[in-house]
């Protein structure tokens, strides 16, 4: 009789220790993008600045032509998960329960616009094999790490990392880590990719849970013949030959940056490249275009911008909306 | 046996009561910020520049404020930016205070001055940040100062965590959830004003700063340090300015490289 | 009675302890065997075998197994027994897409073990030998004509044997049937790679089997000794970017045409794509500097391949960077004056 109830009171002492899942965090909710960080939002086709690119990653970036986004598989092509971090894009975390145990099974990150959704799996399973095939958001698994969601995709496909000005390969690895502070989320990717970068390529991305989201879901895309020249010859490859892109200067020209530095490297990311473009560099007259002044008194709201909470369009005219040209439709 | 099985029983009840008091924030007797430290934020780091290039590595030109939130007001004072002249007037660190001191490249070496107080050293400009855990705030008497009063705060993750709140099926032979982690929260007011931007891009003496300092160590060994900062100035910003800077250990201080404050570079 | 109290406690006790160390956490799972062969499904009918040389495709339906490509001799045994674990019903084709004998090392064995769709016996006096016509109750091995021919003029110890020839063979454009619900099509692309190569089209499944005109890997294997040319190659890839169809309108429905190239991972028709840019631009910059008089030497020094060199290039081995340059460069040398 003793024993029987020591044993039951030892099942009423586990039980009792069980207690119901949840997550570490909850990031459900949409999160509208309000950091200012300059991730992409560059005018002039070739910057590179800052981009830890590799011999091939630089090559890729300028033989670059955007016309041949006019080509019919691309012009639906979806932006790799990198993009997150450099589109104007809001993040949309939605919890996804296992349906029978109710516990967390995955996050999801709705997708937006020309950006696939992200499934964030949690339940331990593997990255599938590397023969599997990929696709434009890749396959991803998290952990928690205390409060902090650490979140690594592999099998995403080619894709660009800043807007038509360098590319991630589909043997990239992105690690997200996503740190909510109160409604604040930080969003810090590192991406890694043994082809296109010499060093990790780091960007951060700081956004505020709101209850009024600057969302685009998801919507169906149509090509069209776009090029005419692409359609009467598809096995066109508009391209530019080594040493020629037209735009190659453009940034030296603006801002008298030296194009070795407007091409990338690791060493342009770390403080002491300053020594070496200290000499090089003269200050250019005063901005005239493109400068972010501030709106003035009584000025309207820019089309198709992301506004932030306060229903003002971001400063220096970023959070433009999706590319145009790709048959999508636009905001509702 | 029986006595040992009804007491072990007992002791587990008990443990796992105390352990669902702890996870409602009953709180625990305090430790100092030093040894409570969820996180270490010691050693050398340096800024890795792949946001905000053209603004940080080199002096951006007059009148551009892309990125910024500026006012009108603001502006005006950012188009009568002079270097020359606050050079003259001795005041070349102006855009090397706390607001943008972490945005500018450089490293940064970050040690325990006591139990109570965190020091960050910064080799560009050769500026230095006290966080102080506990700080009292500041009085009308108290100088503003390129770097203003930092208090600084642990913010804790959840406590250790069973492993019955594992996700869905997790698989048997994956790592289990590491409890660590944690942020530091830090406050800066009673700044001088100064400079968002080397170009002149002002913050006024009411501009407050709230950071939030992350720390990721990868399983290859690298860390990473990430600084969100938030900077709001009702005179000089329409909404808050928010950038998120990004730090890599390194090894040891062999890089660094203290270099004075500039007005022009 | 006693024995009972103490097994109770035995079983408390194990369950304080296991508590006590780390909770309810499972025992690390045992390794599973690694055999090497790396098996994905990519439709409800269709999986990949990778790392058996080539890849192979096996479509498994009511009447059978069909393959592409059967990989190599070494690795027939470990392919015979991942099929098996996948369905007891027998081969019935094995398609090759080329005489790689990486492609093809596997005809035998997986032959022998599979059964012929075809009937055993032929008509008396009709002149041809069972054996022929149905493999002697094997699965058939078809291939293109141009197969055959090289394998049987083949000598020496790389000859490939006779019981890796194809049983099967057909001289023109494509050959089609209707198997496990499935319209099969063994489309030729004339000097592709070699004079030999096919592309098996599954077309209800959308699963094109490409054999090595998509290498992954590498820049695809242009064999001239074997009929192989840049311009088929070209001609080929281009060709199957019209057969293949992306997933669009709706382009996050995972719902697309499925490529399994000879080496690496399965595409898409976007993968593809990025595959024939490179091709393309690589054959574009050597003409310009052809165009521009420089030497061969002079066109390796200024790597043309730069921008794809990591991806697809290799400083060593059988299939090297400035192979693929040097056999673009010949065959565009080679046509230079007729063109302008």
């Amino acid at each position: 009789m003793n024993s029987k109830l020591g044993f039951v009171a030892l099942i009423v002492a586990v039980t009792l220790s069980a207690v119901p899942a949840s997550a570490q965090v909850d990031f459900t909710g949409t999160w509208q993008r309000v950091g200012q960080n300059d991730n992409g939002a560059s005018r002039e086709p070739v910057d590179l600045l800052g981009m830890p690119f590799s011999p091939d990653g630089r090559a890729k970036a300028l033989s670059y032509d955007i016309a041949a986004l006019s080509a019919t598989e691309r012009q639906c092509q979806m932006y790799p998960p990198i993009y997150a971090l450099v589109g104007p894009f809001p993040l949309q975390f939605v919890m996804v329960p296992d349906p029978v145990t109710q516990k967390l099974l995955a996050w999801k990150i709705l997708g937006w616009g020309d950006r696939d959704e992200t499934v964030i799996w949690m339940d331990g399973r593997p990255h599938p094999s590397k023969n599997a095939p990929h696709t434009h958001g890749g396959f991803t698994t998290g952990t928690w790490e205390g409060d902090t969601l650490t979140a690594v995709t592999t099998h995403a496909k080619l894709g660009d990392i800043k807007r038509h000005r360098g590319f991630s390969s589909d043997r990239a690895t992105l690690t997200y880590r996503f740190n909510r502070h109160g409604d604040t989320l930080t969003a810090t990717g590192i991406l890694e990719d043994p082809v296109y970068l010499a060093e990790p390529y780091v960007l951060t991305e700081v956004y505020r849970l709101t209850t009024n989201p600057n969302n685009f879901p998801l919507t169906a895309c149509e090509p069209i013949e776009e090029l005419p020249s692409l359609h009467e010859d598809p096995t066109l490859v508009p391209h530019y030959l080594p040493g020629k892109h037209p735009a190659m200067n453009e940034v030296t020209e603006h801002y008298n940056i030296p194009l070795e530095a407007v091409v990338g490297g690791p060493e342009t990311m770390y403080p002491e490249y300053r020594k070496k473009l200290k000499d090089k560099y003269v200050m250019p007259p005063p901005c005239k275009e493109g400068c972010g002044r501030p709106p003035a008194p009584g000025q309207g709201r820019g089309q198709g911008q992301g506004l932030n909470q306060q229903g003002e369009p971001p400063a220096g005219g970023r959070g433009a909306g999706p590319a145009a040209g790709r048959g999508a439709a636009p905001p509702q | 046996m029986r006595r040992i099985l009804l007491t072990v029983s007992a002791a587990l009840v008990v443990s796992s009561l105390a352990h669902v008091e702890a996870q409602r924030g009953n709180p625990q007797p305090p430790r100092a910020p030093r040894a409570a430290a969820p996180i270490d934020l010691t050693g050398y780091w340096v800024s890795i520049v792949t946001q905000d290039w053209r603004w940080r590595m080199v002096t951006p030109r007059k009148g551009d404020y892309q990125g910024v939130p500026l006012t009108p007001a603001a502006a005006k004072v950012a188009d009568a930016w002079d270097p020359a002249k606050d050079e003259a007037a001795g005041q070349q660190c102006k855009s090397y205070g706390a607001p943008a001191l972490m945005s500018v490249p450089g490293r940064i070496h970050i040690t325990w001055q006591d139990d109570n107080t965190l020091k960050v050293d910064s080799d560009a400009g050769t500026q230095t940040r006290i966080l102080q855990f506990g700080a009292a705030p500041a009085t009308a008497n108290t100088p503003r100062t390129w770097q203003g009063i930092s208090q600084a705060e642990w913010l804790m993750p959840r406590p250790n965590v069973p492993l019955q709140l594992r996700p869905a099926e997790r698989a048997a032979d994956t790592p289990p959830i590491r409890p660590a982690g944690g942020s530091l929260q830090v406050v800066t007011k009673n700044l001088r004003a100064g400079y968002l931007r080397k170009n002149g891009v002002p913050y006024s003496e009411n501009a407050v700063m709230t950071e939030y300092w992350d720390v990721y160590k990868r399983p290859n060994g690298e860390e990473w340090l990430t600084i969100t900062t938030q900077v709001e100035d009702s005179m000089y910003l329409r909404n808050a300015r928010l950038v998120a800077p990004v730090f890599k250990k390194e090894p040891d201080g062999s890089k660094w490289d203290p270099t004075p404050c500039s007005a022009t570079w | 009675m006693k024995r009972a109290h103490t097994a109770s406690s035995a079983v408390c006790l194990l369950a304080i302890a296991a508590f006590l160390l780390g909770g309810w956490e499972h025992p690390t799972a045992a390794q599973q065997a690694n055999d090497e062969l790396d098996l994905v499904q990519i439709r409800p009918n269709f999986y990949v075998i990778a790392g058996a040389g080539g890849n192979i495709v096996v479509q498994i339906g009511p009447e059978g197994v069909i393959l592409v490509d059967s990989g190599t001799t070494e690795a027939a045994d470990k392919v015979l027994a991942t099929i098996r674990r996948l369905t007891p019903l027998p081969i019935r084709y094995i398609i090759n897409t080329s005489m790689n004998p990486d492609h093809v090392g596997g005809n035998d064995k997986l032959a022998r073990a599979g059964l012929s769709i075809l009937p055993g016996a032929v008509a008396a006096g009709a002149g041809l030998d069972d054996d022929l016509v149905s493999n002697s109750g094997r699965a058939s091995v078809l291939a293109h004509e141009n197969v055959l021919t090289r394998m049987t003029a083949s000598t020496g110890p790389q000859a490939p044997p006779f019981a890796l020839w194809p049983t099967k063979t057909f001289a023109y454009r494509l050959y089609s049937m209707y198997l496990n619900g499935e319209g099969i099509q063994a489309l030729h692309m004339p000097e592709a790679t070699t004079d030999g190569d096919l592309v098996v089209f599954f077309r209800r499944g959308d699963v094109i089997a490409t054999g090595d005109i998509i290498d992954t890997t590498r820049w695809p294997f242009i064999d001239i000794k074997r009929g192989g040319t840049v311009r088929g190659e070209l001609d080929a890839l281009n060709r199957l970017m019209d057969l293949a169809i992306l997933n669009v309108p709706l382009q996050w429905q995972p719902d697309r045409t499925l490529l399994v190239p000879g080496h690496g991972f399965v595409y898409d028709k976007l993968d593809l794509l990025e595959y024939r840019d490179a091709v393309t631009v690589v054959r574009d910059r050597v003409q310009d500097l052809i165009d521009e008089g420089k030497t061969l030497a002079q066109i390796k020094t200024a790597n043309p391949t730069l921008g794809y060199r990591s991806q697809y290039g290799a400083e060593s081995g059988p299939w090297t960077t400035d192979m693929f340059v040097e056999v673009v460069y010949n065959e565009l040398a080679a046509k230079k004056g007729k063109t302008k």
